[in-house]
């Protein structure tokens, strides 16, 4: 039985070639070996420029077989070393295993007000962090579909995260003071990039869309076409952050799904079952009493579990720094 | 693990309203195969493959198993291709085809014994349903992909592991990608799970030979 290869008909290349290499009489890349651009070119009747590009794609099969693939144990030890990017709440940070990855989407989910554009920002500011200080020490695209990225919330987490990190290096070794007293308001905010509705080299390892459902669900007319650019989005994302190796934070919005047989109604992350694949890891935040938690709902390694976390005045941060600034201002 | 999924020439598929037990059921697969000496391919294509997760179940397996290989050994035999097109995939399957063409003509050990693709619906849903001459060629896309899949079961004797989504309402969920695909795989099981309870089933809902609706529970630690 001859080999299964892989048809000319579905390599990426424009309709008009995939035509005239069938009527041509190839079928499967296999049939291309052996064929220089001169002969191609003249037995399809096409520019050499084109023959050489289909040779180029078709090419490809040629080298080492695996194309690629990376053994599960050189993926193991680059994710036991990968540093990840805090959030200043404890339990939270624990909840992801340490924070949020990079190489990976991230989803979080909540209602309106729960602080998903807060948590947004705290991470915009936080994958600044010094290598020192066990951080990433790049910066942050913030892509801003909604509007709610507030400069002066991003001013007061700023401070608030140079206050923490000098105290820190004060009280910690040599190499800590000195990163922490090259920290600059005017640096870290010059380092998150901010779009209101692009891509960027330097060394950014966090990607931010706050949020990502608020286009799709505005007025989408066909819903089959929706659901491919979600997907055709997400596959992207997902490429986009193995490739760069940075950290893709995505915020979602959360709808009501009505339950059969009039069990009542839950709360569900929006854009549909087709886009509940697309993030590596979910979170759904949600009020619990007056207070905010989050949900590990989804993720490769990690349990499911629940975390408790707070929006204070420095920012995102856990149950005991909440409880240390309320005794502060009662105290005031 | 791996032979009550799928057996060798064949295809087999898992679809799953919430990927997380897909993912879970899909690394036990690798590691459980790798663990009896197998070398398996892991073709990711939504980045959800974790190798520490792989880790975490080579430790419970481990306690169960007599043979031992070590942790590095097994891992090393995972070999994971992380592609987000479906030409990728293509081209990743058609270098592999090749590649096990060589191992087969010399009699080799270390062919692969198990494929995996996770998943399915992410590579074809983006060109999937555009309409116009664009439907045909998405169509044939999933087509190939489909036939590719079977030749290098049927040529090589590996078993191949597919996964797919489900769309629809939840009284009446469907696999994605339709009816084209539905008829690719060999084999196809359902996972579902019901609203209460821990339990897990496992619905063998189409079979080339084995009686269908047979059903099987299951758990994930």
């Amino acid at each position: 039985m001859a080999a299964p290869r892989q048809e000319v008909n579905t390599l990426p290349l424009a309709p008009i070639l995939r035509q005239s290499l069938l009527a041509a009489g190839f079928r499967t890349v296999a049939d291309l070996y052996g064929v220089g651009p001169v002969d191609l070119s003249a037995e399809l009747g096409i520019g050499p420029d084109d023959a050489l590009l289909i040779l180029k794609v078709a090419d490809v099969h040629k080298t080492s077989g695996l194309l690629g693939a990376k053994s599960a144990h050189e993926l193991y030890e680059k994710e036991l070393a990968a540093r990840k990017i805090i959030t200043f709440c404890g339990d939270l940070d624990g909840m992801l295993g340490g924070g949020v990855a990079t190489g990976q989407i991230t989803e979080f989910c909540g209602v309106p007000a729960v602080g998903k554009t807060q948590l947004g920002i705290q991470l915009a500011v936080d994958v600044q962090i010094p290598a020192a200080f066990g951080g990433l020490g790049a910066s942050a695209v913030y892509i801003d579909t909604e509007g709610s990225f507030m400069v002066e919330r991003v001013v007061e987490i700023t401070d608030a995260c140079i206050r923490h990190l000098r105290k820190l290096g004060n009280n910690g070794i040599a190499a800590q003071k000195d990163a922490a007293s090259q920290l600059s308001r005017d640096q870290m905010l010059a380092n998150i990039h901010y779009f209101r509705v692009r891509d960027y080299t330097e060394q950014v390892k966090l990607i931010v869309i706050d949020s990502i459902a608020f286009h799709f669900r505005q007025d989408f007319q066909d819903m089959a076409q929706r659901t491919r650019v979600l997907v055709e989005m997400a596959q992207k994302l997902v490429h986009l952050a193995e490739e760069k190796d940075l950290a893709v934070v995505l915020m979602n919005h959360v709808t009501t799904k009505v339950l059969d047989n009039n069990r009542g109604s839950k709360l569900v992350p929006a854009l549909g079952d087709s886009w509940a694949h697309a993030a590596t890891s979910r979170i759904i935040l949600f009020w619990q009493e007056q207070t905010r938690n989050a949900f590990l709902y989804k993720s490769p390694w990690l349990p499911a579990k629940t975390a408790e976390y707070h929006i204070t005045a420095d920012g995102v941060r856990g149950r005991r720094a909440h409880k240390r600034q309320r005794a502060d201002t009662a105290a005031a | 693990m791996t032979r009550s999924f799928c057996g060798e020439h064949h295809m087999g598929l898992l679809s799953w309203p919430k990927l997380l037990c897909i993912m879970q059921l899909c690394t036990t697969a690798a590691v459980a195969s790798a663990m009896r000496g197998d070398q398996v391919l892991y073709i990711d294509t939504t980045g959800s493959f974790s190798s520490r997760r792989a880790a975490a179940i080579y430790n419970t397996l481990n306690s169960r198993l007599q043979d031992k290989r070590s942790l590095t050994d097994v891992l090393q035999s995972i070999h994971v291709n992380r592609v987000h097109t479906v030409h990728d995939a293509l081209a990743v399957l058609d270098a592999q085809a090749l590649s096990m063409q060589g191992l087969a003509s010399q009699n080799a050990v270390c062919q692969p014994k198990l494929l995996i693709v996770d998943s399915v619906s992410a590579l074809i849903t983006p060109i999937l349903g555009a309409g116009g001459t664009q439907q045909s060629h998405g169509h044939a896309l999933m087509s190939a992909l489909g036939r590719l899949l079977k030749y290098m079961a049927a040529c090589y004797t590996v078993a191949i592991l597919c996964t797919n989504h489900m769309v629809g309402s939840s009284t009446n969920p469907r696999p994605a990608l339709g009816e084209s695909w539905k008829i690719q795989p060999h084999t196809r099981l359902q996972l579902i799970r019901p609203d209460v309870g821990d339990d897990r089933f496992a619905v063998l809902s189409a079979s080339a030979s084995n009686a269908c609706n047979q059903q099987a529970t299951f758990q994930l630690t």
